[in-house]
C-alpha cells in the first residue's frame, strides 16, 4: 500500500496506554487523513500480537522486538518513541521527524528530562497519551530543527589531546 | 606502642599518597603523563545503551597507530555487547589477537530476579575478576561510560597510582540521556577520574569537575 509510514516505537519494556491508543479508531482515521497509511509497531514485552480497529485503510504490522530496529527507523516518516534515549538519538541521527511520548507511570523518570530538553530546542515535540491525538494534528513535528550531524573525530580529539598523543 | 606508631606512620603515608593520586588541573596542564608509545587501552562495555553510546565514542579512535592494544570489559553473558565490539574492530580492519584486541568477559555482579541471599558471592565474584584484569593487565587507559562494573575498575586502577607503579589514564563520559543529574557511577566516580566528560551544558556549571565540550555520541 502506498502512503507516507509510521513507526511506534516503546522499548524493551511495555507502553499499554499508547499501544492502545496507536490501533484505536481515533488515532488510525487521524492517521490516514493525515496520508500515514503503514503503521509499524514495536510494542515490547507483555503485549499480545496488536488488532487493528476496524475499517481501516491501515497497514499494520506489529511485533514485540527484534535485534536492529534501523530499517524500520529508516523507512518511516514520522517516528512516534518512548523516551528512551536511544531511540531518541537514533531518529534526531537520521533527521526523522520525532514525537516522544512521556510515560506517565515510569516514576524515576530522568528520562523525561532529555526528551523535554530537546523539546525546547525544537529537535522534537514531547507528549503524553492523552495529548497525542492533539499533538499529531498540530503537525509541529513537521517544522522540527535538524539535530547536529555526529562528529566522529570529537571524541578522538579529546583524548588525544588529554594523553598528549597528537 | 612501637606497632601503634608504625601503623599510624603507614596510614598517614598512604592517606598521603591517595591525595598524591587524585587528579588535579594542574597535573593535566603540565602533561606529565604524556605517552610516547602506543596506549594500552581498557574499554568497560555496559549493556544497551551503555554499550552503544561507547561505540560511538570510539568510532573515530586512530586503532592503528595510538590506542593499542586494546581490551573489552564485558559481562559473561553480554553476547550482544560482544558481538558489537567485534563488529566495530573489523570496521576498523582489527583483527582479534594478543596485539590488537581481546575481548575478557567477567561474571555479572548482579543477575536480574537474583536472590538478595546469593547477590553479595556475585559482586564478590565479579570484583576478583576485574581486579585481575585491572592489576595484571595494567593498561595505560581505561574509558568507560557509566556501568556499574567501572567503578571498582576505576578504583582499583588506584592501586597503581597509589604504588607508584604507573599513572593508569582514568577518562568517563556521562550519557547523552543525563541533562540535569549525574547517574550514580557518575556521582562515584566524578572525584577520582583524570577527565569527566558530560554532553549538557549544565552539568558543566553545576559540578566543577566536569566537561562540556559538546554531544559525543
Amino acid at each position: 500500500m502506498s502512503g507516507k509510514s509510521i513507526f511506534v516505537t516503546v522499548g524493551s519494556t511495555s507502553f499499554h496506554s499508547l499501544t492502545a491508543l496507536i490501533t484505536s479508531q481515533p488515532f488510525l482515521q487521524l492517521a490516514s487523513s493525515l496520508h500515514y497509511h503503514n503503521i509499524t509497531v514495536q510494542h515490547g514485552t507483555g503485549t499480545m500480537g496488536l488488532q487493528l480497529a476496524e475499517t481501516s485503510d491501515i497497514r499494520l504490522e506489529s511485533y514485540d522486538y527484534k535485534p536492529s530496529l534501523q530499517e524500520d527507523y529508516e523507512r518511516a516518516d514520522l517516528i512516534i518513541s518512548h523516551a528512551g534515549a536511544g531511540s531518541i538519538l537514533e531518529s534526531l541521527r537520521l533527521e526523522k521527524p520525532l514525537i516522544v511520548v512521556i510515560n506517565d507511570l515510569l516514576m524515576d523518570n530522568h528520562q523525561s528530562e532529555l526528551a523535554i530538553e530537546l523539546h525546547q530546542q525544537k529537535y522534537l515535540i514531547c507528549t503524553s497519551v492523552s495529548n497525542l491525538l492533539e499533538t499529531l494534528k498540530s503537525r509541529g513535528y513537521e517544522t522540527l530543527k535538524p539535530f547536529p550531524r555526529h562528529d566522529e573525530l570529537a571524541f578522538a580529539r579529546i583524548l588525544d589531546k588529554e594523553l598528549g598523543l597528537n | 606502642m612501637y606497632s601503634y606508631l608504625f601503623a599510624l606512620l603507614a596510614i598517614i603515608i598512604l592517606v598521603f599518597r591517595i591525595v598524591q593520586a587524585l587528579p588535579t588541573k594542574k597535573f593535566k596542564r603540565n602533561n606529565s603523563n604524556k605517552l610516547e608509545k602506543p596506549c594500552k587501552s581498557c574499554i568497560v562495555l555496559g549493556s544497551g545503551g551503555h554499550t552503544m553510546e561507547m561505540l560511538q565514542l570510539l568510532q573515530g579512535l586512530d586503532y592503528a597507530t595510538k590506542y593499542r592494544p586494546r581490551l573489552y570489559i564485558v559481562s559473561s553473558n553480554d553476547t550482544l555487547s560482544v558481538k558489537k565490539a567485534r563488529d566495530l574492530e573489523t570496521a576498523k580492519g582489527g583483527t582479534e589477537g594478543e596485539d590488537k584486541y581481546r575481548i575478557v568477559r567477567i561474571p555479572r555482579a548482579r543477575h536480574v530476579g537474583e536472590s538478595w541471599l546469593t547477590t553479595p558471592f556475585s559482586v564478590a565474584k565479579a570484583l576478583i575478576a576485574s581486579t585481575k584484569v585491572v592489576l595484571w593487565e595494567t593498561p595505560d587507559l581505561i574509558i568507560c561510560n557509566g556501568p556499574g562494573i567501572c567503578v571498582p575498575i576505576c578504583v582499583i586502577s588506584y592501586i597503581h597510582r597509589i604504588l607508584g607503579i604507573k599513572r593508569i589514564y582514568l577518562i568517563y563520559v556521562e550519557s547523552f540521556a543525563r541533562v540535569k543529574s549525574l547517574s550514580l557511577s557518575g556521582r562515584l566516580l566524578i572525584r577520582f577520574v583524570d577527565t569527566f566528560l558530560v554532553q549538557w551544558p549544565y552539568l558543566e556549571g553545576k559540578y566543577s569537575q566536569a566537561e562540556y565540550k559538546g554531544v559525543l555520541v
